[in-house]
């Protein structure tokens, strides 16, 4: 990849961040004034129009709107509505819990996912091989939210191994990293199984084989790295996946990342700190297919980005 | 070559990542997951306000057997995030629970719904009404042993009128001076006349002046400091708070050593902590986990009086529910008794009128509307023999029960004299906001406070405050002036009584119910009594192992 080609990629980036950022504005500003959230029950006409106004809610949305992308460039995100304090540092501050979780649940999925898919491609008809498919299908079809709750009810209540929810130490890991990883490991198992599948049909496989080349090296040394090219590129939507399913993650388990945040803060438009962590969230989001994209030209020098 | 040094690489690193796993599933086999009953888990007992996470990836340290007692840990989940510990910038009564930990107020309202000296001694009004002289504790210092004295309460007070973004806007609204008579004696003086006062400053937790100053507001979030039977430990945000016991507190030694306020927003996962004993105390108890817990001898569910259910009726605008007879109609046509029976499982009291049956002035015979016919004969009266169409609207506001299930009742009821109510949810936040612009018809809410100062008269249908949905000031206002001023105790009974009655009568709301709040008890393991009458759950009732 080219110098050329990486700015206009960073390009791309900022403006799906800018466009993130100016769709939450509008979609949080218009579903409620939230006032009435903010002040107590006791609160006069005088005093709801007195925040309104101190908060600037009280001008039109498109002056609002002008004037918090202007504190944004600056680098100011504002202060969050429940928690005082900045909402970038809020933010930041809960981070390291989302990406502990999503990155051991990434881990997770490729250690399991392309083995599993190997082995299923190599050998269809074994009955291994048609149990990872089963699992495969389940793992795809089964709501995250279901399966949180159900691994809770049968690890934590009926055989006390593992801990309900909370951060803690690795134990507390464990349940919600599969259930997070489960969706895309699944669809990493297919995508492997299928890219094996069709790289094991070509010429040159035939022909290794026919040299008398070990069945082991025709896999991993000739099959392998063609098979990964779709599997690299749905790792980059994985990515993102996981970090949108560490929101219900998160919430089922009790985890103090950024997505409960999110959830707690959409729930009592506290604006800035959903601005702040859409936007962070966006930003990793295309940072990871953008690392996507570099790899392809690593593993498949064929690959050129003019 | 590439290739080679590529899958040497990838080999090594799978080979790590596996080896990793291997180590983690082995050091959690080697830490005892959920602690049996009489087992805590080992507390971070370092106090610090850092609310930095701690690395997860550190080995925890194998227990060592101590022939010492281990430290009696309770562990109660909440269902909100802590938001601020500074007491006078929350109202968030998640806070409050906290707090009440580690700070004091003057007074408390204790369990048989009485208010009780805490850091006050003793306290008396004046004839005016306007003073009240409160006698302060003595030889109580804070947990960094500052002295409290009439100083400090001087000094909590000018905080709460002048912190930014104060939460104690009742406070602000009715003080009019604080004067420090001596050391241990201070006077409060009100604009008016204020018989619930007391219930005012219940949760003006005292705060220490040299401590606040030098941290300020943001450093005393972080780290609050006050009077209270537990002094702050921790607070990791989002995850917990934990506070342990302070030995020298006024009221005795507290029987537990450590308590942690665990975060758990999703109502499943909380019963299940109750359930898998990770969790002592749970608060929010759905309503389909009752039983469930019940049915476990080792556990309970203890309930208190919640929140009041009431069906809003605009009086505002030209609509059907102007006439009076008509909101009447409405109201013999629900049978909120049956409701709460049925629906809610016997888990709310029906009520006839805007008090519940702990409030001053509640009369056990004013009777509960419930008459089909008598609502049939008012609605041909006001000239809907046919009945008429109506928007009502419902959300889930402050974790009402069934809310959904209820409006369906109340629909089906209403239906049956001719009226057609339509459903329209909302979302909490429109809920307010459509609230605030006065849109609704005919909306549910629920209204939680204290039942002793029953102050959503004054807040829901005096025109002087938010006049909310209903016009008829001339009868209504000086009827809640009388009830919010009267001094005497006798007389604001009654004055209760004389408001509530017209308030049955001139029906602004459907009346509904107060609703049961279910807290989770491991009982096999705590020993603990909510306190039924006030917000702060924990003031004036004990908290100690079961097995003592």
């Amino acid at each position: 990849m080219n110098a050329r080609m990486a700015l206009i990629r960073l390009v791309q980036g900022v403006i799906t961040a800018f466009l993130v950022f100016t769709v939450v504005f509008f979609i949080m500003r218009l579903s409620g004034d939230p006032t009435m959230l903010f002040l107590p029950p006791e609160a006069t006409q005088e005093d709801m129009d007195r925040f309104r106004h101190e908060m600037g809610w009280d001008r039109p949305l498109v002056v609002q709107y002008v004037r918090y992308l202007g504190d944004v460039v600056r680098g100011d995100f504002g202060d969050s509505l429940t928690y005082g304090g900045s909402a970038l540092e809020i933010v930041l501050e809960r981070l390291p819990a989302t990406l502990e979780l999503t990155a051991l649940a990434f881990i997770l999925t490729m250690i399991i996912a392309i083995p599993a898919g190997l082995i299923a491609a190599v050998k269809p008809n074994a009955i291994l091989s048609q149990m990872v498919m089963i699992l495969a299908l389940v793992g795809q079809a089964m709501p995250g939210f279901w399966l949180g709750v159900m691994m809770i009810l049968l690890f934590s209540v009926a055989l006390g191994v593992l801990p309900t929810g909370g951060r803690g130490g690795v134990a507390n890991l464990v349940m919600p990293a599969v259930v997070l990883g489960s969706w895309g490991a699944a669809k990493i198992t297919r995508l492997t199984r299928a890219g094996m599948f069709e790289v094991l049909g070509d010429d040159y496989i035939r022909t290794a084989r026919g040299k008398g080349v070990p069945e082991r090296v025709v896999l991993f040394g000739h099959a392998l790295k063609n098979a990964l090219l779709p599997v690299l590129s749905a790792l980059g939507l994985t990515v993102g996946a996981m970090l949108g399913g560490a929101i219900i993650t998160e919430t089922v388990f009790a985890w103090p990342g950024v997505g409960r945040l999110i959830v707690q803060s959409v729930l009592k438009r506290d604006f800035p700190v959903v601005q702040v962590a859409t936007i962070l969230l966006s930003a990793i989001f295309v940072v990871s297919n953008l690392t996507v994209d570099v790899l392809y030209t690593v593993v498949d020098p064929r690959i050129r980005y003019d | 070559m590439y290739r080679r040094i590529l899958n040497r690489t990838l080999t090594s690193s799978l080979i790590l990542i596996m080896v990793a796993v291997l180590l983690a599933a082995c050091g959690q086999a080697a830490t005892p997951a959920p602690a049996p009953a009489t087992e805590a888990p080992a507390p971070a007992v370092e106090p610090t306000a850092v609310p930095v996470a701690e690395e997860t990836e550190a080995p925890e340290e194998p227990p060592t057997p101590v022939p010492v007692e281990e430290p009696f840990e309770v562990v109660m989940g909440i269902a909100a995030n802590t938001g601020q510990l500074h007491p006078n910038l929350t109202s968030l009564t998640t806070d409050w629970i906290v707090l009440e930990q580690i700070m004091d107020p003057l007074i408390i309202l204790g369990p048989d719904g009485t208010f009780q000296p805490w850091l006050a001694t003793g306290w008396e009004v004046s004839g005016d009404g306007l003073t009240w002289t409160f006698k302060l504790r003595e030889g109580v210092t804070f947990h960094n042993g500052e002295p409290f004295n009439a100083e400090a309460v001087k000094f909590t007070f000018d905080d709460a009128l002048s912190v930014e973004g104060s939460s104690q806007t009742t406070v602000i609204n009715e003080l009019a001076a604080v004067n420090v008579i001596d050391d241990y004696t201070v006077e409060t003086v009100t604009a008016r006349t204020n018989p619930i006062w007391l219930s005012q400053i219940a949760h003006l937790f005292m705060m220490p002046p040299a401590y606040t100053q030098e941290v300020g507001p943001e450093g005393f979030n972080e780290a609050p400091v006050g009077t209270g039977a537990f002094k702050f430990v921790e607070w990791v945000k989002d995850d917990h708070v934990t506070v342990e016991k302070n030995p020298d507190w006024w009221n005795g030694e507290p029987q537990v050593d450590l308590i942690t306020f665990r975060t758990i927003p999703e109502a499943s996962g909380r019963v299940a902590s109750l359930l898998a004993g990770e969790a002592d105390i749970i608060e929010v108890v759905p309503f389909d986990s009752i039983q469930q817990i019940e049915d476990r001898e080792d556990l309970t569910v203890l309930d208190r009086g919640g929140a009041i259910a009431y069906i809003g009726l605009d009086t505002l605008k030209d609509v059907p529910t102007q006439d009076r007879r008509v909101r009447q109609a409405m109201n013999y046509a629900v049978d909120a008794e049956s409701i709460a029976e049925f629906v809610l499982s016997g888990r709310a009291q029906a009520v006839p009128g805007g008090l519940w049956p702990v409030s001053p002035g509640w009369d056990p015979d004013l009777p509960i509307y419930n008459d089909k016919d008598k609502a049939r004969e008012l609605l041909a009266e006001a000239g809907y023999p046919d009945g008429f169409e109506i928007e009502f609207s419902i959300g889930q506001v402050q974790g009402m029960l069934q809310v959904k299930e209820v409006a369906q009742a109340v629909q089906a009821q209403l239906a049956e004299v001719g009226i057609t109510a339509n459903i329209v949810e909302l979302e909490t936040a429109a809920m307010f906001e459509a609230y605030a612009n006065k849109e609704f018809e005919m909306y549910f809410f629920p209204w939680r406070s204290n039942p002793e100062a029953a102050r959503h008269f004054n807040t829901l249908l005096h025109s002087t405050t938010r006049g909310y949905y209903y016009a008829n000031p001339e009868e209504m206002d000086p009827l809640i002036d009388d009830f919010m001023t009267e001094m005497d105790t006798e007389q604001r009974y009654e004055a209760g009584r004389v408001l509530n009655e017209f308030v049955h009568e001139d029906a602004p709301w459907i009346f509904m119910y107060v609703e049961q709040e279910a807290f989770g008890v491991n009982t096999g393991r705590v020993k603990w009594d909510i306190n039924p009458a006030a917000v702060d759950m924990f003031f004036g009732t004990e908290l100690s192992p079961a097995s003592n």
